[in-house]
This record gives structure tokens, C-alpha cells and sequence, in this order.
């Protein structure tokens, strides 16, 4: 630093002294004087303002876990160089936004004194310059204080009274997770980098903040409990991550190869890669042989397991084989390598289910699978793929129809032409040639599109459902047995499960199960919305606004059901039934605050019935299924019924 | 031996003889320029080197910055090389320029050529996450120099007088 205000002053000498010589009048050395003076201002500010900067970034960087960790790892950083297209494609990918550093760029909540209120907490959120700030209860003593409850065997939440009198303190936000639907702000603990998040995520559909409870499908009267980003976050939302907690003490000191999911997520460490291509001739005889380079995994050229399992490492119900090891140093896998010795994959357990209520084999067994061992949470992709037939059969992968480099939209990644039956009739041609004799229904319309029947929206996350990964064909059985919603009662939603049943008698020969009156007349899409459990009204409430559903079923009965789930304890299932209501006519500007208070929701139940009653019906005929009476009326009776019956065991989907 | 008509009564130093004498200064400035487009030129091969051995310090997106400076080192220098030989041919063809202007001329362009490619340069060897380092400043000071040189040497280039076009113009005709 030094060294460089040296040799700048002496350059700024040696072409400034010449001028003045020539220029030969006092005049000159006051105006050269003056330019030397304001340059070497110039510099200083500039100087400031560097080290001010450097000094802010380094304070966070000391807080948050480190990047940078040994096994042959280096960054994104290196890749670039030679692989400019891939490195681009990767960086505008939400992948390597899943984890970031909180800066003006990358910051999406309000900071401009904000204020929210948590229960008894108050949040100040403010913006200085280019950083972020909470005043808020000390995260540290508030964590403290839910172990200490937790070891006295007092789960509930902490008295109001308590939080009156808790310390406070001002946090700036080192980190984010999320920049697609949600963000989350995490500030560091005084222990070690042990990050802890707000109770608030931002959402950027209702560009508002809230609370954390009210983003996942949790049942209402769980308490709030602080997330630890280095035991939990840090196995898929940063790259190769290390938790290593020192088992005596507890203090973590988490560091990671990148944060967010990088280049070395998918293709392993690439040090030795790095350093063998830095030879040019090595490079473009790999060029010219178009060999792959045994340096590097490319999941592109490998097999369709190896490929898969490299996005199964996240994508994917994982275990622990050895807990020791990985709260210490993290997984040893690296893609390409064996995954299932150091993370085998979990199933559905049923024994498990006999559990005491808050056992964490329970708590997965029941928050991530339907019944029948099908996965109903997103991001758990996968799980599903590996146990359809697709995949273990043939040679399905998660490439065959994404990609991480050539993507149509950044949304889902889904490679160009795969948005259709392309991904699909790859292996099955015949019944592409052949599609309406298949799906008995025409080519043009959404029931010939394969992925509505055989991966129908059924899993939930995100504040919407998903379509699932296990690819299978509908079954009244399976929905019977195990209260999935069937994709052919996902489209049809004024239809019952015994019009379906019928139906795929008819069409494919499949036996029709033993139904009851009510499941041979009754819409099942408003059974399943009225009376099945959180899951399953998310679902439905989802599909009530799913146009492909809206256009096959008619729109003008769908209002009820949704007005209904207003009033809902889940949250988000009201936030769902909120949204897909604006979709319906009439409802557009509709206002309704999901969290809002619990009177003013049961009010806004009322004000939307009251619109749809309003509103003109056509075609009244054979509406019993949905509970229509011959006038267009609601059939309150039979409505009540449902709601009666609803499903109100406790749930909490593990997205 | 010495005659009063031979020597000036005053000894003329070095920089008033180069300032009286067009064609000394047009021969500093071909070679400064030549120089100068050698020096840069040589840059632009280490620079390729960089690129070619994948030097991370060069090549890395955290070290954009310093990429971009010193390929803005290398492109400014260089063309200043080949400005300080236009300068040259232009003080050439410029008898009639006072001494004065063409030598304050002359400095701004020299100073010009030293601050901006080395601005430049010093700004690209620290690097604060996406910020040059205080190296920069040089270059808007060498941008005015610049300025000032372009400036003079432009009011020097009059327009031609009529005998002189009229000489152009038959002997375009012969």
C-alpha cells in the first residue's frame, strides 16, 4: 500500500514538474501545485473509502461461515476461464443464490426502519450505508433460554413476561438463504459463526414480510424455535459445507467450499483438475480427443445413476450414516463416489409412526411421505424418481429432462424441449405415435400431457404444490388407501372417485375399488379440500386455481371451498385458497390478510360467500357432486358434513 | 577558434536548444513513442501469458477488476505509443509553432503517457472487491494532460494560406 502512494506521487512528479518548466510563469506551479494537491485528496478519499469498505466486509466475513476449506477444493471463482458459458449459466441460476452474503445486490426485504412485531418481540429492521441491521433480543440468550426450557422439559414458547426483561442488542445481517420465492437473514451468534435466522422471511410474491411459521405448513400452535444455519442449511445450501462443532464446548467454526451450491457441488473438487488444464497442450489435446478428463466428474457423461445421485445428494431424503463425522467435517461424498455409505437414502418408516409425538423418525416418517411411502414434500425429487420403474428400469435421470447449463427458464431448468411429451417419448415412442389411443383424450388438450397423469401436483412446498417425481399412473386405490389426490380427480375437479374409477375400467382395465355412496356421487376434489388433513387442502386449494383444472371443471362452484379455507388454522392453506380465489371472477381485488386477525378472517369467509351467492350460475343441472342444490345453492348440509369429518390430526411438511 | 557571431551571448541549455529545435523534439517524441509501443506491446503478451497459463489472479471473477485495468493499461499505453509518433510527424510538419505552446505541448503528452497506462496498471495490483486501488486516481489526471496536449497541438494546426492551397491545386493539375 505503501509501495503504491510512492510510486504514484512520483509519477504524478515526473509528469506534472516537466508541464510546469516549459509553461515558464508563477501562474503555472500554482495551478500544477493545486492539481498535485487535489490529486493527492483524490487518493486519500479514495483510500478511505476502500478501507472502510474492506474493514465492513471483513467483519462479516469473520462472522459467517468461512469459504474456503481443504480436500482439494477452490471455487467458482477458477472455473470460469475456461468454461465462460457454464459459469454464466450457473451464476444467473437460483443455485448459486441459495446461500449469499447480505450486500445491497443481493438483499430483497424492506430494511427502511421497518418495524415487526413476533408474539411479544419487536424487530427494528434498518439500513446503514451497505449493510443491514436488526435490533432485536439477544439471538444467544434466546437460544440459551429454549435449551434450558427444553432440558427442564418445558417445549412451549418463552413467556412474554421474559422477553420483557431479555437483553437487546443490534445484529447486522451477515447472510441470506433463498432468492427465488422467500428470503431469509441470518446474523451470527458471539459463538464462533453459528448463524441464526430472524423469525421473518421475506416473500417476494406479497412483497411483504412474514413470519416464519406462516411460510411452511406447520401446525399454528408450534412455537417459533431459532434455525442454526451450520447444523441444518449447510448440507445443501452450500457446497460441501463443514459444520465442525467442537463436541466439548459447542462452538462452531463452520466453513464451506462455496456458499450456495456451486461448480464443486456437481463436479467435485477441482484442484487437480485446475492444475492439470493451467498446461495449455493438455488442454487442447483433451479438446481434439473429446476424451472426458478423469480430473473432473461431468454428471453430463455419466451414467444415469451416478449422474442422478449427484443431484439426489440434496435433492433427496438423506440419512446420517455416522452423525460424528458429519457434524465435524460434513459428508465425505463427492460426486461420482458413493453416496449411500456415508447418506443412505430414507424411506418411509412405519414403525416409526408408533413413536412418542416429537421423535424426529416420526416427525420425518409423517412430514415428508404420504402412506404409501410416496414423498409429499418438494425438493426431495429424487427419493421419487429412484423408486419409479422409469429409473430403475430404464435410464431415466435427472438430465433427461433438466439441465444445469441449457436451461429455457431458470425457474425450473428444464432443458430445451423437454417441456413437453419430448422427455417422455424419448424412450416411449410408441405411444407418442400413438397418443390419443393412449390418454383418451385429444392431442391438443392438457390430458394428453404426460407428466398431468403420471406426475401430477402432489407434492407441497413453497407455498404450492409441486409435481411429484415418483412417476406413476393414477389409481382410485392408491388415493383411497392413502388420501392422495389422483390426477385425474387433480384436473377434473367436479368429478368423484367414481366417475374415475369408472372411467380407467374402461379405458385401461384397472379393477374398481369398493366405494361408498359419498365417493361414487361427491366430488372428490371437495372432499379432499373440506374434510382431508393440511396437506391435502394445500393441495387442492392449489388446484382450485390451477387453470388446466379451472377450464376442464367449470370456475363458477369453486368459491365455497375456497371461501371456506379463509378461515383455516394452517396458514398457508389460506394464503393458497386466498390467491387461487383472486383467479375466480368477481374476486380479483379481493383483500384479505392471511395472518390478519382471526375475526377479521372468518369475516372475509362471509364476504366471499356473499359475493358468490351474488353471482349469476348457467347450466345448474347435475351439480350434486359439488354440492349444488337444483338453484345453484350450496348444499350446506352436506358441506358442513365434510368439514366435520376434516382431518385435524397435527402436521408439519418437512420442504 | 571563437568568434562573438559564433557563440550566443548566453550559453543556450539543453531544454531551451529542444524547445527552439522542432526536429530534436520530433525526434524525442519517435523515440519515446516507439519506446512506449514497445513496453505495452510486451505487457500484451504477459497479459496473454496470463491467459493462456489460466492465472487465477489474473483470470478469476473476483479479480475482474484487475483484468479490466490491465487490459486498460495495455490499450491505453499502446496507443499513446502511436500518438507520440503522430505527435512527432505533426511537430514536423508545424514550422511555425511557437516553441512555447509546442513545448508545454510536448510535456502534457509525455506526463499523459506515463500517468494514465500506469494508473492503470497501479490500480489493478490491490483490488477491494470490485474497486480499483488508489493508483487510479492517476488517470484523470493524465486525461487532462492529454486534454491540454490534443488542445495545443490542435490551435497549432492553422488553416492552410491560399498560395500554399494553389500550389497544392496545380500541382495536383500537372
Amino acid at each position: 500500500m505503501t509501495l503504491e502512494w510512492v510510486i504514484a506521487g512520483g509519477l504524478l512528479l515526473l509528469a506534472l514538474a516537466p508541464v510546469a518548466m516549459r509553461w515558464r510563469s508563477p501562474m503555472a506551479w500554482a495551478v500544477l501545485l493545486a492539481a498535485g494537491t487535489l490529486t493527492g485528496a483524490g487518493m486519500w478519499w479514495w483510500h478511505t473509502r476502500l478501507k472502510l469498505k474492506e474493514s465492513s466486509e471483513s467483519i462479516v466475513r469473520s462472522k459467517t461461515p468461512r469459504e474456503g476449506r481443504p480436500g482439494g477444493y477452490l471455487t467458482s471463482d477458477s472455473c470460469r476461464s475456461c468454461h465462460p458459458n457454464q459459469h454464466d449459466s450457473w451464476r444467473s441460476s437460483f443455485h448459486r443464490t441459495m446461500t449469499q452474503r447480505a450486500t445491497p445486490e443481493s438483499v430483497r426485504g424492506d430494511f427502511n426502519g421497518q418495524t415487526l412485531q413476533y408474539d411479544s418481540k419487536t424487530y427494528r429492521l434498518q439500513r446503514r450505508g451497505d449493510e443491514f441491521w436488526c435490533d432485536m433480543v439477544d439471538p444467544d440468550w434466546e437460544y440459551v433460554e429454549i435449551l434450558k426450557r427444553r432440558s427442564r422439559g418445558e417445549p412451549g414458547p418463552i413467556p412474554p413476561a421474559l422477553y420483557a426483561v431479555a437483553p437487546r442488542t443490534e445484529k447486522r445481517i451477515g447472510m441470506l438463504t433463498g432468492s427465488h420465492f422467500m428470503q431469509a437473514c441470518w446474523v451470527a451468534s458471539t459463538h464462533g459463526n453459528m448463524q441464526f435466522n430472524l423469525p421473518f422471511t421475506y416473500v417476494f410474491e406479497m412483497q411483504r414480510w412474514v413470519p416464519r411459521n406462516d411460510v411452511f405448513l406447520i401446525d399454528p400452535s408450534r412455537p417459533w424455535v431459532p434455525d442454526v444455519w451450520n447444523v441444518n442449511c449447510i448440507l445443501c445450501h452450500a457446497t460441501a459445507g463443514q459444520p465442525r462443532q467442537d463436541a466439548k464446548t459447542a462452538v462452531i467454526d463452520s466453513r464451506t467450499a462455496e456458499l450456495g451450491i456451486a461448480c464443486e457441488a456437481c463436479h467435485g473438487p477441482t484442484a487437480e483438475h485446475v492444475r492439470a488444464n493451467a498446461e495449455p497442450r493438455r488442454r487442447y489435446q483433451l479438446h481434439y480427443s473429446r476424451k472426458p478428463d478423469p480430473t473432473v466428474f461431468n454428471p453430463a457423461r455419466a451414467d444415469h445413476v451416478k449422474s442422478s445421485e449427484t443431484c439426489g445428494q440434496c435433492h433427496a431424503i438423506r440419512l446420517k450414516a455416522n452423525h460424528a463425522e458429519w457434524q465435524q467435517d460434513g459428508f465425505p461424498f463427492r460426486p461420482g463416489g458413493e453416496i449411500e455409505t456415508c447418506a443412505p437414502l430414507h424411506f418411509y418408516d412405519t414403525s416409526a409412526l408408533n413413536a412418542p409425538h416429537g421423535d424426529a423418525r416420526r416427525r420425518m416418517s409423517e412430514g415428508s411421505y404420504w402412506s404409501d411411502g410416496m414423498v409429499r414434500v418438494s425438493g426431495r425429487e429424487f427419493n421419487g424418481m429412484a423408486g419409479s420403474a422409469c429409473y430403475k428400469k430404464g435410464a431415466l435421470s435427472c438430465l433427461s429432462c433438466h439441465s444445469m447449463h441449457q436451461y429455457l427458464s431458470k425457474d425450473d431448468q428444464l432443458a430445451p424441449h423437454r417441456e413437453g411429451n419430448q422427455a417422455c417419448v424419448q424412450c416411449h415412442s410408441t405411444i407418442g405415435a400413438k397418443l390419443e389411443a393412449h390418454t383418451r383424450h385429444r392431442a391438443s388438450s392438457s390430458g394428453s400431457l404426460c407428466y398431468n397423469c403420471h406426475m401430477p401436483h402432489t407434492t407441497y412446498g413453497l407455498l404450492k404444490a409441486i409435481r411429484s417425481h415418483s412417476i406413476d399412473s393414477p389409481s382410485v386405490q392408491s388415493s383411497l388407501q392413502t388420501g392422495r389426490p389422483n390426477a385425474c380427480n387433480l384436473c377434473h375437479l367436479d368429478r368423484s372417485l367414481g366417475w374415475t374409477a369408472r372411467s380407467l375400467n374402461d379405458w385401461f382395465g384397472k379393477p374398481q375399488p369398493r366405494l361408498t355412496p359419498e365417493q361414487q356421487e361427491t366430488s372428490a376434489a371437495v372432499t379432499w379440500i373440506l374434510a382431508g388433513d393440511a396437506g391435502q387442502r394445500a393441495l387442492l386449494a392449489w388446484h382450485f386455481g390451477w387453470e388446466p383444472a379451472i377450464q376442464t371443471s367449470g370456475r363458477d362452484w369453486l368459491a365455497p371451498g375456497l371461501a371456506e379455507l379463509l378461515q383455516d388454522p394452517y396458514s398457508v392453506v389460506r394464503h393458497i385458497a386466498s390467491r387461487s380465489l383472486r383467479r375466480l371472477p368477481g374476486f380479483e381485488s379481493f383483500s384479505y390478510d392471511y395472518i390478519g386477525p382471526e375475526p377479521e378472517r372468518a369475516r372475509a369467509t362471509e364476504r366471499a360467500l356473499g359475493i358468490w351467492r351474488g353471482q349469476v350460475r348457467t347450466n345448474l343441472a347435475d351439480r350434486a357432486a359439488l354440492l349444488l342444490d337444483p338453484t345453484g345453492a350450496l348444499q350446506q348440509d352436506k358441506f358442513s358434513t365434510l368439514l366435520r369429518r376434516r382431518d385435524s390430526r397435527s402436521l408439519e411438511l418437512l420442504e | 577558434m571563437n568568434t562573438p557571431a559564433a557563440t550566443s551571448p548566453v550559453a543556450e541549455s539543453p531544454r531551451e536548444r529542444l524547445a527552439g529545435d522542432p526536429s530534436v523534439l520530433a525526434h524525442r517524441h519517435l523515440r519515446f513513442g516507439w519506446w512506449t509501443l514497445l513496453f505495452f506491446l510486451t505487457l500484451g503478451l504477459v497479459l496473454e501469458a496470463l491467459h493462456g497459463f489460466k492465472v487465477g489472479a489474473y483470470l478469476n471473477p473476483s479479480n475482474e477488476t484487475r483484468r479490466l485495468v490491465w487490459t486498460l493499461a495495455h490499450a491505453h499505453g499502446t496507443l499513446f505509443g502511436l500518438v507520440n509518433i503522430a505527435f512527432a510527424f505533426t511537430v514536423g510538419r508545424l514550422a511555425g509553432w511557437p516553441s512555447r505552446p509546442r513545448a508545454i505541448a510536448a510535456a502534457c503528452l509525455r506526463g499523459a503517457t506515463l500517468l494514465m497506462p500506469a494508473g492503470f496498471f497501479l490500480g489493478g495490483v490491490h483490488v477491494y472487491s470490485g474497486d480499483p486501488g488508489v493508483g487510479i486516481v492517476l488517470v484523470p489526471v493524465g486525461g487532462l494532460l492529454l486534454l491540454a496536449a490534443v488542445l495545443l497541438t490542435a490551435l497549432a494546426v492553422k488553416p492552410a494560406k491560399p498560395e500554399a492551397r494553389a500550389g497544392h491545386a496545380s500541382q495536383r493539375r500537372k
